[in-house]
Parts: structure tokens; C-alpha cells; sequence
């Protein structure tokens, strides 16, 4: 892909996005980052993002409020999403689903999976 | 990827958290628990594991997941959340603490506190065992969706039974997405594209029969259909795998290499209005070879009736249990919640960074100081006017780059309230904190240094000054003792005061003490000020019984040297029966000062711009110098003075016509006797070289403008010394007070 593309990564934990931050720099993409959901959502209705990599789990706003929120963005109506989560439950994953959450990867992140996932829903 | 920097930023990062656990944990244990801290606890747990995961910190992820799994518990509703779990999970932090400490050390996992972690484990398991497994409450049957939409696009594996194998070894892959696959986010290039990572995309074709007219076209719609030979060592699983995001309503089939050609004919039939038009692009992309697609046909044809579905293999659905749970459901309605405490979006930076700014900005400070003079003597008008602004947006950088410096000094409180807690459980007292100005800002390494000090009062506090209930409710006290901390600004500085209600300074026990251990000679009397300040003399306690909390008399003092060495003073006020006060008095920066610039014998001194009161003439008959030490009247009110040239043996000749400097610190004044005031100057501190030896009342030094070197003049210092020189050489003690 000869376009660069622009993930914006949200999570609580610096650690976390310490780690996903590199493996997706190293795979060329452009990453910005956000510490929650309402910082995420701010950036959402400033930048063109291809995919939001997000936390389920934080504090202020969770990963469903976020979405719920970016779908009310003109341009995040149908961006993709990818939830990274500790909490494996087939609820919280059909729960997602209804809100056009596709993607979930399960934490500690696994870089190769991440990025696998990623790429799936971007392209290599 | 360089796990090294990643894992300190874990360690911070874990402690951070940490803190956010105790205070939650303590603002439950007041006011009982609350969903919302419950889920702060359960995210802190929740955060630490993910984070320690990444490591594959076992040790770690199984304590935060026993934890979060007891959290969970109480976040469903199936335990109720009592005080007694809340001291468990106080436990759980502090052993959480102790691994991360053991983390930052490289401390073996199996020597931090094994057989703690054992038990607090099983603690937190007997919780999540008594939760009950049945549905969650809360979970009711018109939350859920009457009719659950399948999770996955319908997948078919088609072999195929009969006519020959089909003689090519990649894989054709077709796929028809649903109407709605733009609009869930997926992007078929994408996909296809992916598929390069696990072998090569022989051929795509695009069908293009669902097309509508442009005017009828939404965008938003996908109308594309992909027909895709695919050449992969890999397995069908990855190939379906690669879909997985494809969404409800897609078609998807994958004919795996030599399969038999019915499975080609199935396809074809499956969308019997362009089946010849199908056959055609099978063809193209190399899928079928025209001959093949002719025996194709012609068993079509064979056949009377559409051939029954032979050798397909449905992945399908993987239907899930329509179960929507009420923790989800909550999660979805909920407001977003704001848990108590500022809003912050955080950039960390390293100190040593900031430093190396803020050294520089000190820099720019003095050279734009230096052009200013430059110019002023020169008398260079426009170079002047175009200076001012600059010296004017010099300022702000200044400003906003010590700001970046700034803390709260809430952070040095947060270990309090745990702390507190602690204590006064341990020592049967009853104890309330109060914090008012946590969000005062100071620099930086002031917050750092001032941990141990405060640490110390607090533990004498508890010890010492605020007796068991008991002993207050006698003396119709409130059985609960307050421990206050205050932060506010008062004139250039930042104050903060330790404040109890408890018993007070006994000045005749401190006294009797004091003279027990020589510090006072038996026939010496002291005023009252004298008397308090001897706890804070090297060597002193007062407490009867040594406890193990505090007081080995080691205290005060070195509390009093801590808090000097950061140019601050502490004071103490105290009634006997009502309690004490401590108040630390600190400056706002340790770079840099506004300051006022005076001369003696053409060297150059700095004051702190904001202890300077006013300027006077010396009016020499009024004024009776004696030594370096004497007083002045001003406006009937006495000053004791001090004169700069005999305190640092400059040369004379003194001149004619020389000028005080009123200057205050605290409550107390003093008079600076110099030759000249020259004015308002802005400064950076610099440490007083060692060369310089420890001139007394000198704080620091500073590089004026034209290159000389100035001394910065310690203010606190000076003012104790003219009052204490004027009150035990020339006057009574009355007089070094208030001017």
C-alpha cells in the first residue's frame, strides 16, 4: 500500500501502548495516541484515522462508550475497530459486535497477533 | 522492540495505579463502596495485568487476575462488597506493591512474600467462589435482542464429489460481501491484500453484476463481488481465518486446489442468472480451463434438477448463547463517569530534560538582561523598544517552562491518608485527615524532598499529639482527633501547615527535657519561642516511651535541615490542650527569582524580589550603627538593621549618602544597610561554589548580565540574624519583633 495509514491507539496503560505503538511503527504505519476515550473521541473528530486500536477497560470512557461516541462522528461512522482486552467473554464480544466492534484481540498483547489482526483489517 | 524502557515505564506506571487503588480503597472504607470505585478497582487490577502480561510476569498476572476476578464479583452484584474485603484488597496492594518493588530490583518472583501472595490468593478466590454462576442480575429478558444476528458470514468449503479433479493447484476463493461490509469497516482490498502475507494472489477478478446506475449508487454500499485464485502451502483454516472479519450476510467459498469440478458447477449455480458470465471469469482467472468449463456445463446439463449441494463443508456459525449480561449492559448505558480528581492527559518527560530547559531559559534570561543594559546605556531607542517585548516573551517562556516543573503537592499528600490509617489503627486512636490546597503547585524536587519531612510529622502527630479516645472524650474533645493538611501561597511562598487538635507542646516537660539532656543550662530562662524551638535541636524527644513509630529524637532536626536546605523555614505553634500547628514555608522555584539588585563597595547583591518591603535613606542621625548590628525608626516602629558591608568585610570607604532595604521574611523584618539600590533584576540561581566556602545569609550566586557574578542573598537567614543580634546585644527582645 503505497498510502500511509493512520491508526489511533487507545489505552490507559502506557505499557500497553508502549508495545503496540512499536510493533505497528515498525509495520509503517502512522500512530497516534490517546490515553482514554474522551481524549480518543477528541482526536477522532480532528484526524483521519483508518482504524482505532482501543482498551476496553478505562478510565473516564470505556472502549463501547468510545465507539458508541466516534459513530456520531461524520467521518468514524464506519471506521473499523479493534478492542484489545483482557476479559475474553462471548458477551462482551456480541455486545461489540452489535456496535460494529469486529475485532478483538485478547491482552497481554501479542505483537505478531496484533499485528496479523491489523493488517487484516487494513492490509499489509 | 526494547522491552528495557517499556519496563520502567511499567513500574511507574503500576505504582500510579497503585495509588489509585489506596485512595479508592480509603474513600470506600469512609464512605462505604460505590459501583464506581469498585470498577476503579477492578480497572486497576485489570490495567496491571494486561501491562505485567506483556513481560510474562506469571507471578504478577495470576495475583491481579485472582483479584480482578473477587472485583468482578462484587461488580455483578453476586457478592456483596464488605469493610473486611476492603482491608483484604489494602493487603492486595501492598503486595502488589511489593512485587513491583521486586520488579524494579529484579528480585526472583519466588522470594517476594511467596506464602503471602498464597494466602492472599485463596482469600480472593473464597470471594469469587461464593459469587453465584447463575445469570447476573440485572440481566433481563427484554435486553435481549429477539432475534441474535449470526456472528459470522456464511463460510462453505466446497470439494466437490464428482467429474474429474480439477487440474490446477492454487485455491479459488469467492466472495460476496453483504451490502452492509463497507459500513462495518472492512475493506475488501484490504482483505484481499492480506492475503499476500501467507502466499500469492494468482488472479482477481471483480463481478461487477450487482452494480446499480450511477444515480442509484450509495457509497456507503458494497456492491463488488471478488472471484480470487489463491496459491498458499498454507491450510484452509487460515484461509477462513484471513475472512474472519467479514461480516453476516457475506458469501464466502473457498474451493481448496483439485477439487472436483461439481464444486465449480455449484458455484456457478449459485447465482443462475450469471452463471455463463461466472464461467467466463473462472476462466480468466485461471480457476478452469475452457475445456473444463465445457464438461462443467455439460454435466449441468446432465443433471434434471439442480445437483444436490455434494461434498460441501459448512463452516458456519458458531452460534453463541444469546446471553446479554448485565455488567455489559451497565458498561453501555452508563454515563461516563469521572472518578474523583482532575482531569489530566499526561506527558511524561524526563527530569533531567526539564532541567537542561530550564538551564537554558536561565540563560536566555540573563543575555536578554545583558542586551537591555546594553542598549540602555547605549541609549539605543528602537533597539530598546524591540527589546522590551522580547524581554517581555522571555518572561512568559520562563514562566510556562517553570510551570512545566510544577506538581500539585497533592501528590506528597496521597500517601497520607493510607498512612493515617494505618497508624491510628495500630495505635487505637481515632483519627480524621483533612486535606485542603492539594492541588497547590510547587517544584517539582521540592514534592520529592518533601516526603520524608512531612512522613515524620505525621508519625509524631499520631504518636505524640493526638491522644486515644478515650483521653480526648475526658476532656470533652471529640473522641475523633483531625489531622489537617493545608496548602496555600502566601507572599512568594508556599505554605504548608501539619495541623492536629491533640495535646499540644507541654513547654515545662520540653523544658525539663531539654535540661535533662544539657541542651539548656539550669539557671537559663527562654521566651516561649526559644522553648519550642529546642525540639527541633539534634538529640531531643519528648516522648516518654520510645515507640517504634517514631521519635528516637532524631526527628524534628533533621525535618528542619531538610526543609532549610530547600530555602524554606518551618515554624511550629502550639496551645497546650488544643494542638499543634507545624507550618513549612517553602519558595515558590529553586531556579529562579525576581530580584532586587543592590551594591556594597561596588559588589553586587540579589534579594528576592518578593521579600523586599520598601527602600529608605539612611537617615544616619536616626540610626545609631554599632558593629554590623543596630536599629532604625521606622515611622516610630523599630528595625533592627543590618549592615551588609561589615557583615562581609567589604572596603570602605562608606559613602556619604546610603540606603536600607526593608526587607521581611515570615513575620519578621529587617533592614539591609547597602551604598546603592539599583533596581529590579530577574535571575537564575546558581549553587554557591564550593570555593566560596559558606558565607553566611548567602543562598546562592547569579551571573549579572554584564558577566559579574552577584550573591544572592538569603533573606530567612538575615532576618534572624539582625533580630537575634538586636535582641540579646542592644534592646530587650520586645523590640526584634514587628516593625
Amino acid at each position: 500500500m503505497s498510502v500511509q495509514k493512520t491508526i489511533l491507539l487507545i489505552d490507559d496503560s502506557p505499557t500497553s501502548r508502549g508495545v503496540a505503538r512499536q510493533v505497528l511503527l515498525d509495520s509503517g504505519y502512522r500512530v497516534l495516541e490517546a490515553p482514554d476515550g474522551e481524549v480518543g473521541l477528541e482526536t477522532l473528530r480532528k484526524e483521519q484515522v483508518q482504524l482505532v486500536v482501543s482498551d476496553l477497560v478505562m478510565p473516564r470512557l470505556d472502549g463501547f462508550g468510545l465507539v458508541h461516541g466516534m459513530r456520531a462522528i461524520e467521518n468514524h461512522k464506519f471506521t473499523p475497530v479493534l478492542m484489545l482486552t483482557s476479559i475474553s467473554r462471548d458477551d462482551l464480544r456480541e455486545q461489540g459486535l452489535s456496535m460494529g466492534i469486529r475485532a478483538w484481540v485478547t491482552k497481554p498483547v501479542l505483537p505478531d497477533h496484533l499485528l496479523d489482526t491489523v493488517k487484516k483489517l487494513l492490509g499489509p | 522492540m526494547d522491552l528495557d524502557i517499556l519496563r520502567s515505564e511499567l513500574i511507574l506506571e503500576s505504582r500510579e495505579l497503585l495509588a489509585e487503588m489506596e485512595t479508592a480503597l480509603l474513600k470506600m472504607e469512609r464512605e462505604g463502596p460505590t459501583r464506581e470505585h469498585i470498577d476503579a478497582l477492578f480497572r486497576v487490577a485489570h490495567t496491571i495485568k494486561g501491562s505485567v502480561g506483556i513481560f510474562g510476569l506469571d507471578h504478577i498476572v495470576a495475583f491481579t487476575h485472582a483479584m480482578e476476578t473477587a472485583l468482578d464479583a462484587f461488580r455483578n452484584g453476586s457478592v456483596p462488597c464488605t469493610g473486611e474485603h476492603l482491608g483484604l484488597f489494602l493487603e492486595c496492594a501492598d503486595h502488589l506493591e511489593r512485587l513491583i518493588e521486586g520488579l524494579e530490583r529484579n528480585t526472583p518472583p519466588e522470594e517476594i512474600a511467596h506464602d503471602v501472595q498464597t494466602a492472599l490468593e485463596a482469600r480472593l478466590l473464597r470471594i469469587s467462589k461464593t459469587s453465584d454462576p447463575e445469570p447476573r442480575r440485572g440481566a433481563s429478558s427484554s435486553n435481549v435482542p429477539a432475534e441474535r444476528p449470526p456472528l459470522r458470514p456464511e463460510i462453505e468449503i466446497l470439494e466437490g464429489r464428482a467429474g474429474p479433479e480439477v487440474d490446477n493447484q492454487a485455491w479459488h476463493i469467492s466472495l460476496r460481501p453483504s451490502p452492509d461490509l463497507l459500513r462495518h469497516g472492512v475493506d475488501p482490498l484490504a482483505l484481499i491484500s492480506y492475503l499476500s502475507e501467507f502466499g500469492k494472489v494468482l488472479a482477481v477478478e471483480v463481478v461487477d453484476d450487482r452494480l446499480p446506475d450511477l444515480e442509484e449508487m450509495d457509497p456507503t454500499e458494497a456492491y463488488l463481488g471478488f472471484e480470487i485464485r489463491f496459491s498458499t502451502e498454507a491450510d484452509r483454516s487460515r484461509i477462513v481465518d484471513a475472512f474472519s472479519f467479514v461480516s453476516k450476510g457475506s458469501r464466502l467459498r473457498i474451493l481448496p486446489p483439485r477439487a472436483r469440478i461439481d464444486a465449480y458447477l455449484e458455484l456457478m449455480d449459485s447465482a443462475p442468472h450469471s452463471s455463463k458470465r461466472l464461467g467466463e471469469i473462472l476462466v480468466e482467472v485461471g480457476a478452469l480451463t475452457e475445456q473444463e468449463l465445457e464438461k462443467a456445463l455439460a454435466m449441468q446439463k446432465a443433471a434434471p434438477s439442480p445437483p444436490p449441494p455434494l461434498g460441501k463443508i459448512l463452516v458456519g456459525e458458531q452460534i453463541v448463547p444469546p446471553e446479554v449480561v448485565a455488567a455489559a449492559l451497565d458498561h453501555q448505558k452508563r454515563p461516563p463517569h469521572s472518578p474523583g480528581g482532575l482531569r489530566s492527559t499526561l506527558v511524561k518527560v524526563d527530569s533531567a530534560k526539564l532541567d537542561s530547559l530550564i538551564d537554558l531559559v536561565g540563560e536566555l534570561v540573563i543575555s536578554s538582561a545583558a542586551a537591555h543594559l546594553a542598549a540602555r546605556s547605549e541609549g539605543a531607542k528602537a533597539s530598546l523598544e524591540a527589546l522590551a517585548q522580547m524581554v517581555q516573551l522571555v518572561e512568559e517562556i520562563r514562566d510556562c517552562s517553570l510551570g512545566l516543573r510544577m506538581v500539585a503537592v497533592g501528590e506528597v499528600f496521597q500517601r497520607f491518608p493510607r498512612m493515617v490509617r494505618d497508624l491510628a489503627k495500630d495505635l487505637g486512636k481515632s483519627v480524621r485527615l483533612e486535606i485542603t490546597g492539594a492541588e497547590t503547585e510547587l517544584d517539582k524536587s521540592m514534592v520529592d524532598r518533601l516526603a520524608d519531612p512531612l512522613t515524620h510529622i505525621v508519625r509524631n502527630a499520631l504518636d505524640h499529639a493526638l491522644e486515644p479516645p478515650s483521653a480526648r472524650a475526658s476532656q470533652g474533645k471529640p473522641e475523633e482527633g483531625t489531622l489537617g493538611f493545608h496548602a496555600y501561597h502566601q507572599t512568594g511562598s508556599i505554605v504548608i501547615e501539619v495541623r492536629d487538635d491533640g495535646a499540644g507542646i507541654d513547654r515545662k516537660r520540653v523544658l525539663a527535657r531539654a535540661r535533662e539532656r544539657g541542651l539548656v543550662q539550669p539557671d537559663q530562662i527562654l521566651s516561649d519561642s526559644q522553648i519550642l524551638d529546642l525540639i527541633f535541636q539534634p538529640g531531643f524527644s519528648t516522648a516518654n516511651t520510645v515507640s517504634n513509630l517514631s521519635g528516637r529524637g532524631v526527628g524534628m532536626d533533621v525535618v528542619r535541615k531538610t526543609i532549610e536546605g530547600m530555602r524554606g523555614t518551618i515554624e511550629l505553634e502550639s496551645t497546650l490542650g488544643a494542638g499543634t500547628t507545624i507550618r513549612l514555608r517553602l519558595p515558590l522555584t529553586l531556579a529562579i527569582i525576581d530580584g532586587f539588585l543592590v551594591s556594597v563597595a561596588s559588589r553586587s547583591f540579589v534579594v528576592p524580589l518578593d521579600m523586599v518591603v520598601e527602600c529608605a535613606d539612611l537617615d544616619r542621625s536616626a540610626a545609631a550603627l554599632d558593629g554590623s548590628r543596630a536599629l532604625a525608626d521606622l515611622r516610630g516602629h523599630p528595625l533592627p538593621l543590618l549592615d551588609l558591608r561589615r557583615l562581609y568585610s567589604l572596603p570602605d570607604p562608606t559613602p556619604a549618602r546610603r540606603n536600607i532595604l526593608v526587607v521581611e521574611y515570615g513575620s519578621r523584618r529587617a533592614g539591609l544597610v547597602v551604598d546603592r539600590l539599583v533596581g529590579e533584576f530577574q535571575t537564575v540561581i546558581k549553587a554557591l561554589p564550593t570555593a566560596f566556602g559558606d558565607p553566611p545569609g548567602v543562598g546562592g550566586t547569579t551571573i549579572l548580565g554584564t558577566g559579574e557574578v552577584a550573591l544572592i542573598l538569603d533573606i530567612a537567614t538575615l532576618v534572624q540574624m539582625a533580630s537575634t543580634r538586636t535582641s540579646s546585644g542592644l534592646e530587650p527582645a520586645s523590640t526584634g519583633g514587628r516593625a
